[in-house]
């Protein structure tokens, strides 16, 4: 079934319709050949037969007038009446046209013959022809003899006065012959330019080629019977085979060239098309690869196809990774929220609970006051005891609400500055100046950097560095502390050393625990436990770690890293 | 002038009050509302003019901020003749900084009011 909607399927219409519109002109054009043909045969047929008809009339011509000319003669007349024979013998020869000749006598007997050779004496001429003459006065025929066929022209002998031959009786007659030899035949075939042949009429004729002309003539005894036939065949100069075979070649080249056409169509423009409609209905890595190998333009623009297609799957990916990515910021981003509404929740459940536990706490102290100053009179030293534990108490319970309330809102309002650290530790040094010159404590500092910080916050840290560094001591040795820094792995790693009582390894990880005390010992350490728990924070805001190593001891070393803050 | 929700904190600051200063008297207010109907009807009522106003922050109804507003839409002569001073359990930094805004607030304490914070106030303000 043949679709024209196609590119192939229209080509495919245009080669029929050329291929029709071809048989028809070359049908045309053989149909005229052929007429053409037939045309110049037919009138070189036409032309033979006039030709051969002239030649013959003319060469037959030659001889009957020959004949005629002799016959009326007055001489020729008193010789046959005395059968003169020096007279024939003298002014009868045809030697020129090498014809023969035979006379006969009023009483139809044969007198005397003649010819440039013997042949005519063996001639014998029938009876009934000689007597027929008498009658006709004229006659011209062929004879079959056994040597040949002869031409013969004969006439009656007649005066001179009569050249018609019907005012008198015939004195005699003569029979001319002439010898249709195979110099004579020759002759002919040269004047004719044709091939020239004596057929016997028992002989059929054969089939002779296209190009071949040929004409015969029937050749006549005296009876009317066919004597013979003598055949012209003359070959035609043109060639139709020749052109037949260049037109048979010509519609079987066309032919092929509509084929091969139709074929090339097919494997370099429908094949092609077909992958590129196959590739937009349902992509495909063998359809593109077919298609890159097809011939002249869809070899790019497969060569394009694949390239689009892996832009393509190289976008989806893109998108692909483009949206896990967006759903995992998204999903950290949630949870960023989420954390920092549990952290918000818990800053402000810490400072409403600490703030809402100081008034209840203050109204305990204030009424303490109040019973102390009112009614110490009337207690007894137990009473003034118990009162006391009570009031440490109270206070110790508002240090600790205190600070909670601090640790919850350590962080908040904080801002980053660039700071010289070793101001700012110099600056916590002073503060601490009470502190240090009592318990004469040697501190020293080295490769302090400059860098962004959170100011109040770096200082509240190293300030509980050191005051833990001073506070942590057996009695009576001198505390030293040494403050160092360096800038290790993109951060800066700050260690602050003493030579205090240490940590037991166990408990180096608890430290930073908020109300963690190690020291059961109050009296000698006194403390809240929350300002290492303040100090880890502070890191942690620095987005830092803090970590201890120590030998129970030996003293102890806290290491923390502040990382480059940007601004 | 005290104006606190907080009765036995009224008590504590009274007695303070009265033990170390010679404030004749302590007029003392639960509720904003309160000392801002005092202040108004003072001179019908022929009530003395407070020198001094100690105010909560955080107090049911009219917190101490909201009576602040009020109290500037008072007349000149209804206003403290002194200064007010915060009195409050928050040591907030928030809550002190939002005080200097208010021209009326003079100063900020965190309870309890004690001698020596008394003292503090009487030289600041109180010379005559």
């Amino acid at each position: 079934m043949l679709k024209f909607n196609t590119v192939y399927g229209k080509m495919k219409a245009w080669t029929i319709i050329f291929g029709i519109i071809f048989l028809v002109l070359f049908m045309t054009l053989a149909f005229y050949k052929y007429k053409l043909e037939k045309e110049i045969i037919d009138t070189s047929a036409v032309q033979i037969n006039h030709e051969v008809e002239s030649l013959l009339a003319l060469t037959s011509k030659q001889i009957t007038q020959t004949v005629y000319d002799y016959t009326y003669w007055d001489d020729f007349v008193k010789a046959l009446h005395k059968n003169d024979t020096s007279w024939y013998l003298k002014n009868i020869t045809f030697s020129t046209f090498h014809f023969h000749y035979v006379l006969y006598n009023t009483r139809f007997e044969k007198v005397h013959s003649g010819s440039h050779n013997e042949f005519a004496l063996e001639v014998m001429i029938p009876q009934i022809a000689v007597v027929r003459l008498k009658q006709t006065r004229f006659s011209h025929f062929f004879l079959a003899t056994a040597s040949g066929l002869l031409e013969v022209s004969a006439a009656s002998v007649h005066p001179s006065n009569d050249p018609e031959h019907n005012k008198t009786e015939p004195s005699g007659y003569i029979f001319v012959m002439r010898k249709w030899d195979k110099e004579f035949l020759n002759n002919l075939a040269t004047i004719s330019g044709s091939t020239v042949d004596l057929i016997a009429p028992s002989d059929s004729a054969i089939n002779l080629a296209d190009n071949i002309l040929l004409t015969g003539v029937n050749l006549k005894g005296d009876d009317g019977n066919i004597v013979s036939r003598i055949e012209f065949t003359r070959i035609l100069s043109l060639n139709f085979k020749v052109m037949q075979n260049i037109m048979i070649v010509l519609l079987v080249f066309v032919f092929a060239a509509l084929l091969a056409s139709n074929y090339i169509a097919r494997r370099v423009i429908n094949n092609p098309l077909n992958l590129v409609t196959q590739i937009l209905k349902n992509p495909g890595i063998r359809s593109i690869d077919l298609l890159k190998k097809s011939p002249a333009e869809f070899g790019r623009i497969g060569l394009l196809f694949e390239e689009f297609f892996l832009q393509k799957a190289e976008k989806e990916r893109n998108a692909i990774a483009l949206l896990a990515e967006r759903k995992i910021k998204e999903a950290t981003q949630k949870r960023q929220i989420e954390l920092e509404i549990k952290n918000k929740e818990l800053e402000q459940f810490a400072y409403i609970a600490s703030h809402d536990l100081q008034e209840p706490l203050r109204t305990v102290s204030n009424y303490m006051q109040v019973f102390e100053e009112d009614y110490l009179p009337l207690l007894d030293d137990r009473a003034i005891k118990y009162l006391h534990s009570v009031n440490a108490a109270t206070q110790r319970m508002s240090i600790l609400i205190k600070s909670i309330l601090a640790f919850s809102r350590l962080g908040k309002n904080a801002r980053l500055s660039l700071v010289d650290c070793n101001v700012l530790i110099n600056k916590v040094i002073s503060n601490l100046d009470t502190l240090i010159t009592t318990s004469n404590t040697f501190i020293e500092i080295a490769g302090m950097p400059i860098l962004n910080v959170y100011e109040d916050e770096l200082q509240e840290l190293f300030s509980h560095l050191i005051m833990n560094a001073i506070k942590f001591q057996p009695k009576g040795k001198q505390p030293r502390i040494y403050i160092h820094s360096k800038f290790t792995d993109n951060k800066w790693e700050f260690s602050v050393s003493d030579n205090g009582i240490g940590i037991a390894p166990a408990y180096l990880d608890q430290v930073f625990n908020i109300f963690k005390r190690l020291n059961a010992n109050e009296e000698k350490y006194e403390g809240m436990g929350i300002g290492l728990a303040n100090c880890k924070k502070i890191v942690q805001l620095h987005q830092g770690r803090i970590w201890c190593e120590s030998l129970s001891g030996q003293g102890s070393t806290f290491y923390f890293t502040i990382p480059n803050l940007t601004i | 002038m005290l104006i606190d929700d907080d009765i036995d904190d009224n008590f504590f600051h009274e007695r303070e009050i009265k033990k170390n200063n010679p404030a004749n008297t302590v007029i003392t207010k639960t509720t904003g509302e309160e000392a801002l109907t005092y202040l108004r009807l003072r001179k019908d009522h022929h009530d003395i003019q407070p020198d001094l106003i100690f105010l909560d922050i955080n107090m049911p109804g009219m917190t101490g901020w909201e009576f602040l507003d009020e109290y500037a839409q008072l007349d000149k002569d209804n206003q403290s003749i002194a200064i007010i001073i915060m009195l409050t359990t928050s040591d907030y930094s928030d809550d002190k900084d939002k005080s200097k805004d208010y021209q009326a607030v003079s100063d900020y304490i965190i309870k309890p009011l004690t001698k020596d914070k008394l003292e503090d106030i009487c030289t600041k303000f109180l010379h005559e």
